[in-house]
């Protein structure tokens, strides 16, 4: 007798992985659309 | 069968393994003797009881199997640790070399790979070690991945990051049957509520732990969670539970005993203390209690533990800085000596309950 398996938390785990990972990604991008309002230049001097 | 634990399992083999045991010195004794048909029933009977546990759920049937049962728990653990590890140690050493895209793509596919890997192993291993590294191993790449990716594209700290830790972290211990994950989701999720109730109060999340006060919830939500979340198949999680809902509890209660300032609470300094004195001592004698009642002994180990710890703090508190230290230690010996009265009290009263009120 073996125990069932529980194909349905594997695919909860993925989702889980993918959405936490697009929600940071998406988050990053979005700050980073548009014109920057300020720009700082370095140099070696 | 009636058994749909790996743990309930183990616990019924014990129970054949003692009363065979029994069962053969009344038999030298001459207390008891059962007939030749009888022996040979009972025997068939746990054979395949023992047949059918060790085919489902791998458990140890003898004492050197434990043994080694005990070593390969060590093994899974160190062996995830240290992989774990070898995947950190990886990325820093050669993660400079990769560029920005290739970088997102690992720390993304790294979680994911493991948690596909556990779940290929779960199906074909029923020992459950192998599984429980791998698992191990997915919330070790989930919370890297995480973690760098916030240092990658410079996000603000969150404290909802805990919240898919610890999801991950539940799902796996609930999948893997791991304790120590299941202590890792307990930290996750209830290191958020502590940190969105110092919110409330208008802190910075990152502060929550100048309030002690903001556990109080949090081991409230574990202590009612460990009766009434549905823990079928895994008989090991409810003590786990509790212990992290009386940690959660007595910790903060104990260090605002002594810390009144980092009271929520605007009285004076010196009544929070007392209050939150009283309150330590108050519980951790009433959890005793309610532990013997229940019979619960990680309840009444951790609040026997926490009592003891009470005391001698007060003790402390009341008698160090004045009394000659010998006479200190005398007293404190003295008291150890009353506890341990007590407590071999206590332990002939449960005793008592368990015999059907007999000595």
């Amino acid at each position: 007798m073996r125990l069932p398996v529980k194909r349905k938390a594997l695919t909860m785990g993925v989702v889980l992985i993918l959405l936490t990972n697009a929600i940071v990604i998406g988050g990053a991008l979005y700050n980073r659309s548009g014109e920057p309002v300020a720009q700082l230049v370095l140099t070696d001097l | 069968m009636g058994i749909d634990s790996k743990s309930k399992a183990q616990k019924r083999a014990d129970r054949i393994a003692a009363f065979k045991e029994e069962l053969a010195e009344l038999g030298v004794q001459g207390v008891v003797k059962l007939t030749e048909s009888q022996e040979a029933s009972i025997d068939s009977h746990h054979r395949q009881l023992l047949a059918e546990y060790s085919d489902t759920f791998d458990i140890d049937i003898g004492h050197r199997e434990r043994q080694f049962s005990l070593g390969m728990k060590v093994a899974s653990f160190l062996g995830a640790l240290a992989l774990a590890l070898s995947v950190f140690f990886l990325f820093y050493r050669y993660w400079g070399l990769f560029p920005t895209v290739l970088q997102v793509g690992v720390l993304i596919a790294a979680p994911l790979l493991a948690l596909v890997a556990t779940w290929y192993v779960t199906e074909r291993e029923k020992t459950g070690y192998f599984a429980g590294l791998l698992a191990l191993l997915t919330f070790a790449c989930f919370v890297l991945d995480i973690s760098v990716l916030g240092v990658i594209y410079n996000i603000t700290p969150s404290d909802r990051a805990f919240i898919a830790w610890g999801l991950l972290a539940f799902l796996l211990a609930y999948h893997c049957d791991s304790r120590l994950l299941l202590a890792a989701g307990i930290i996750c999720l209830g290191g958020l509520l502590a940190t969105r109730v110092s919110v409330f109060y208008g802190l910075y999340w990152l502060d929550f732990y100048m309030r002690p006060e903001n556990f109080l919830p949090v081991a409230i939500v574990l202590f009612l969670a460990s009766f009434y979340l549905p823990h079928r198949g895994h008989s090991g999680f409810q003590p786990i539970y509790r212990v992290f809902a009386l940690l959660g509890f007595f910790i903060p209660v104990l260090i605002l005993s002594y810390a009144g300032a980092l009271s929520y609470a605007l009285f004076d300094e010196d009544l929070i203390e007392m209050i939150y004195r009283i309150i330590g001592f108050a519980a951790s004698a009433g959890l005793i209690a309610l532990g013997i009642r229940l019979g619960l002994n990680d309840v009444v180990n951790t609040a026997n533990a926490f009592f003891v710890l009470f005391l001698y703090t007060q003790l402390f508190d009341w008698w160090w800085h004045w009394m000659p230290k010998f006479l200190f230690f005398l007293l404190v010996g003295l008291i150890a000596v009353l506890l341990l009265f007590v407590l071999k009290r206590l332990r002939d009263l449960s005793r008592m309950d368990v015999s059907g009120g007999r000595p």
